[in-house]
């Protein structure tokens, strides 16, 4: 997606860490780092693995300030394109070392219904977001948990607006099936 | 009530199956024809509503824990240092100053002891000096004659 200079909401931010003004760079982790762990962590599912890629996703921020050039990608579009492809780095080491060690399948299923309390379902959500296909999970936590507009979301995924609807669309059946399925057992 | 042309029951249907029950989560340009549409409060718009508002709260109970300061400390720690740059730079034009003050300096010394001690600067004036002795001077190339 390209954003005119006036319309990108971190350029003057981006601009001042690219000067190297600490203040700016304490700001711009502030703004950004909630919403990348969130990113990785719901992408990962692994707090620990979630952290790597957010302070990986700002070596690479902090590298691209002084040689960011408006008229191309908004600056959120790019960070967040930068997060999943660290994400989905990971993701692909995993399945080479779950191929190479054939360990035992996670159960896809969310846990139990029964005296679940905040943390718990946290975590049931959390496992049946996991069981999605990545694509699927990737759309979810882009348009639903970091709150991108259709545009936005699209334009990070590099789809289609339909294309983008449709993936929502399954990941939403799916996980519904999950975790209702679980509350009726 | 639309559906080719735009905001119908079917279309409703398919962004709430994709967006979820929120209306401020979906697609700006529909919202307000979405509204318009579910203001007729339609029982089968208002379950499909309903079945998504459900899967909404069961979404939001996956928080997120918010960084560690550990990791913001990590973080901060590589961004680019204004003082690093500005001392690199002072470092530079000092390291220039000090060579400037050296040069100088040794220009000035020069000068001085040649004002001082001249004849250390002509060799054969030098050598005279060191050999002049109380006995008077001292040949110092053997080269005399008597």
């Amino acid at each position: 997606m390209t954003a005119p200079p006036g319309e990108d909401p971190d350029l003057a931010l981006l601009a001042r860490v690219g000067r190297g003004e600490s203040e700016a760079a304490r700001a711009m982790v502030a703004r950004k780092l909630p919403r990348l762990l969130a990113l990785a962590t719901r992408m990962l599912g692994d707090p620990a693995e979630a952290e790597d890629v957010a302070q990986e996703s700002f070596v690479r921020l902090w590298r691209q300030a002084s040689r960011w050039r408006a008229g191309g990608a908004r600056f959120d579009t790019w960070l967040h394109r930068v997060a999943l492809n660290l994400c989905y780095d990971r993701l692909r080491r995993r399945r080479e070392i779950a191929v190479e060690t054939v360990p035992d399948r996670p159960d896809p299923r969310p846990a139990p219904a029964a005296g679940l309390d905040q943390a718990d379902m946290a975590a049931r959500v959390a496992a049946a977001l996991q069981a999605l296909p990545d694509r699927q999970r990737e759309a979810i936590v882009l348009q639903y948990y970091q709150g991108l507009s259709n545009i936005e979301a699209a334009a990070a995924m590099k789809v289609s607006i339909e294309a983008l609807e449709s993936l929502l669309s399954r990941a939403r059946r799916r996980l519904r099936t999950l975790l209702e399925e679980d509350d009726d057992a | 009530m639309r559906d080719e042309d735009g905001a119908g029951p079917n279309r409703i249907a398919t962004l709430a199956e994709a967006y979820g029950a929120d209306l401020r989560r979906w697609p700006a340009a529909e919202r307000e024809a979405a509204q318009a549409l579910l203001a007729r409060d339609d029982p089968e718009l208002r379950d499909i509503l309903a079945r998504q508002a459900r899967l909404d709260a069961w979404l939001d109970r996956y928080e997120v824990r918010a960084p560690s300061s550990a990791l913001v400390g990590r973080i901060l720690a590589c961004a680019p240092q204004p003082a690093l740059l500005w001392s690199r730079a002072r470092l530079w034009w000092s390291g220039l100053g000090l060579a400037g003050v050296g040069l100088a300096g040794a220009v000035t010394g020069a000068v001085a002891l040649s004002l001082a001690t001249p004849a250390l600067f002509d060799h054969r004036a030098a050598d005279w000096a060191d050999a002049q002795t109380i006995f008077g001077e001292v040949d110092l190339d053997g080269m005399s004659d008597g």
